[in-house]
């Protein structure tokens, strides 16, 4: 049996052989399909990938509401700034914790931005007020230290713990951890440090990963409701009492009706869009169908070259019968059944999409790398789409080899030895 | 018992609408161990009986008993195994596989018929030996001259051990010399027992076989004078 195999693969492999530049320019069909196969799935895997681990790091469970700037009703009428009132009030947290079913906790927090300073050290970063249960909504570890306690905030305590990129600026070589950083005239002790830059991260990506995040009642009391901001020529003066209100909802099933539910509430109570809710789990649905769109038309665009490379093979092969008729005939005559006539033809074309396919996987898998490596893209190789490939490949091969194959078995032997 | 046993046998090939008729009513009947010559001009259907002979082709109606067997109503695949097993041939063209060695085109019926790699390699050893091209057992066939490929051709048909042996003009290709030596050879394959029918045109080579059969038109003309003494 195993006599039988190796013999027809080595009649394969002569015959292939024989042909050289015929056998490597069908190959290459082949090689081509199953390395666009991978390449395109590696690719639109690594893309839908960055967009959905943007969403999912905040947190499929959460709701994000973020404090907007109004669209400007009436142009302003002095030139000297008019303090602009708006966004999430002190109110609407307390409205949301107290009155929406399914709510876990609610993370109020406010973002100032600010010059942040250790000895000579000096940081433009952000100044972020947070209640003592931040980490478990964000998802963050505590690298070093802990985060600060209730006892703390309800203390106004001026104690901070720090994102890891703002420890590394400030404390290059030593632990930050009970050392001080000065924020405009105040000095927070340091207790711990946060993994990551947290979930004040703009979706649009414009937000700094310099944070230091502080007790809320001590934002509060630090720095009071009113943010300046200095502009060219003048200045804008801004009340806003929260910027963000991360909602965090019991089971997943209940996050887009408790969305909904907020929307509500936040409408009755603001006369103005001056907040925006962010549902990130239903961010996360919308790519997951954009990445499936997006994965079946790479797929198929792949799945047609692998078909234009199966077309080329079958196109060779029907040559190759053509031209060994007599061979055929020969063989025939000297015992061979149109089962073996099948096979010996068929062993050929598996060789030929067999070979073809783990060039192309060998390719297909140094393109991806490539294209990370130039472009700076991510590209994800998933196991199952090497499978998938090489699978198809060898399919093609026997799916177009068929009927070449059957169309040598088939031929009249008396015919075929009269063949020139 | 006769090896092979043809009675009332018909072939008929149809072409457009009519139906011509190849073979009409041949009745032969060969022993063991004979050596036969069939003659004949083009068009007398030789060609045919050999086909048949050879179980490549089915007759129209009629027997042919193969070993007691009766073929003629065979499907393909059972045709192939007799052929596989049973049946030994030699082309006029040689029709040698070009990309394999000497040792390799005398394989090519044993791979079908299952045998090992082993038996394989020691009987085409043997049969190279035998044919006089012990000393090109690798070499291919498309460097051999005409002479030495017939050579290859007739240890190739004797590698499954046939029961009978299929000669197409084995000479016809060939210059007087290498014709003189292929026959010598198909001589010493008759001295071994075997049952050999062969076409030829030659007068000269049908002269060596035990009796000749003459066609014509289809029909038997002539059963051929036994020249040994092997009347029953």
């Amino acid at each position: 049996m195993i006599y039988r195999v190796n013999r027809f693969l080595y009649l394969g492999f002569l015959n292939l052989w024989r042909h050289r530049l015929r056998s490597t320019l069908t190959v290459l069909g082949i090689v081509f399909g199953v390395c666009s196969v991978i390449a395109m799935l590696a690719i639109g895997e690594g893309a839908s990938y960055e967009a959905l681990e943007a969403i999912e790091k905040l947190g499929s469970q959460n709701i994000i509401i973020r404090s907007v700037t109004p669209p400007k009703g009436e142009s302003v009428s002095s030139e000297e700034a008019r303090m602009l009132e708006y966004g999430l009030t002190y109110k609407d947290a307390k409205q949301i914790r107290t009155t929406v079913p399914d709510v876990e906790v609610v993370v109020p927090s406010r973002t100032i931005r600010s010059n942040l300073t250790h000895r000579r050290k000096r940081v433009d970063g952000n100044v972020i007020g947070v209640v003592p249960w931040y980490p478990l909504v964000s998802n963050q570890q505590i690298l070093e230290g802990r985060f600060f306690t209730e006892r703390e905030t309800d203390d106004h305590r001026n104690v901070c713990v720090l994102s890891s990129s703002l420890a590394k600026r400030l404390f290059p070589t030593k632990s930050p951890v009970g050392k001080v950083v000065k924020v405009k005239t105040d000095y927070y002790t340091v207790v711990g440090v946060l993994e990551g830059a947290g979930l004040n991260t703009n979706l649009s990506g414009e937000a700094s990963d310099l944070n230091l995040f502080i007790p809320l009642t001590a934002a509060r009391s630090r720095f009071g409701d009113v943010i300046f901001t200095p502009r060219s020529g003048t200045f804008s003066i801004e009340k806003v009492e929260l910027h963000q209100l991360i909602v965090k909802v019991k089971t997943i099933e209940a996050v887009i009706p408790t969305a909904d539910i907020i929307t509500t509430i936040l409408g009755k109570a603001h006369k103005q869009q001056d907040y925006e809710v962010i549902v990130p789990w239903e961010r996360l649905l919308t790519a997951q169908r954009t990445e499936r769109i997006f994965n079946i038309v790479l797929g198929s665009i792949a799945a047609i070259s692998l078909l234009v490379g199966g077309i080329g093979i079958m196109n060779i092969m029907l040559a190759s019968v053509t031209e060994r008729t007599r061979e055929i005939g020969v063989r025939r005559a000297l015992g061979a059944k149109k089962r073996d006539i099948v096979y010996q033809f068929l062993t050929e074309t598996v060789i030929l999409s067999g070979s073809g396919g783990v060039l192309g996987l060998l390719l297909g898998v140094t393109i991806p790398f490539l294209i990370t490596y130039f472009a700076e893209m991510t590209t994800i190789i998933r196991m199952w789409t090497l499978a998938l490939a090489f699978g198809i490949s060898l399919i093609t091969g026997i799916v177009f080899g068929m009927y070449p194959a059957f169309r040598a078995a088939t031929m009249d032997p008396i015919e075929a030895l009269r063949h020139e | 018992m006769a090896i092979v046993e043809i009675s009332d046998l018909f072939k008929e090939y149809q072409l457009g609408d009519h139906a011509v008729q190849v073979l009409k009513g041949l009745n032969i009947a060969f022993e063991e161990g004979e050596y036969i010559a069939i003659m004949g001009p083009s068009g007398s259907g030789k060609s045919t009986l050999l086909n048949i002979l050879g179980c490549l082709d089915k007759p129209t109606s009629g027997h042919y008993l193969l070993g007691g067997t009766d073929v003629s109503t065979m499907s393909d695949t059972e045709l192939s195994e007799i052929r596989c097993n049973q049946i030994g041939f030699v082309f006029q063209s040689f029709n040698l596989l070009p990309e394999l060695s000497v040792l390799e085109n005398i394989q090519v019926p044993l791979f079908y018929q299952g045998a090992t790699q082993r038996e394989s390699y020691d009987r085409s050893s043997h049969l190279a030996e035998m044919v006089g091209l012990g000393h090109r057992k690798q070499h291919r066939s498309t460097e051999l001259s005409g002479g030495e490929r017939q050579r290859v051709a007739i240890a190739r048909s004797m590698a499954n051990d046939p029961v009978i042996i299929l000669a197409d003009e084995p000479t016809g290709n060939l210059d007087s010399k290498s014709g003189t030596e292929i026959l010598a050879i198909l001589d010493d394959l008759r001295e071994m027992g075997k049952t050999l029918i062969m076409v030829t045109h030659n007068d000269e080579v049908a002269a060596r076989t035990d009796r000749t059969i003459r066609l014509l038109d289809g029909k038997m003309v002539s059963n051929g004078a036994r020249k040994l003494g092997k009347q029953s």
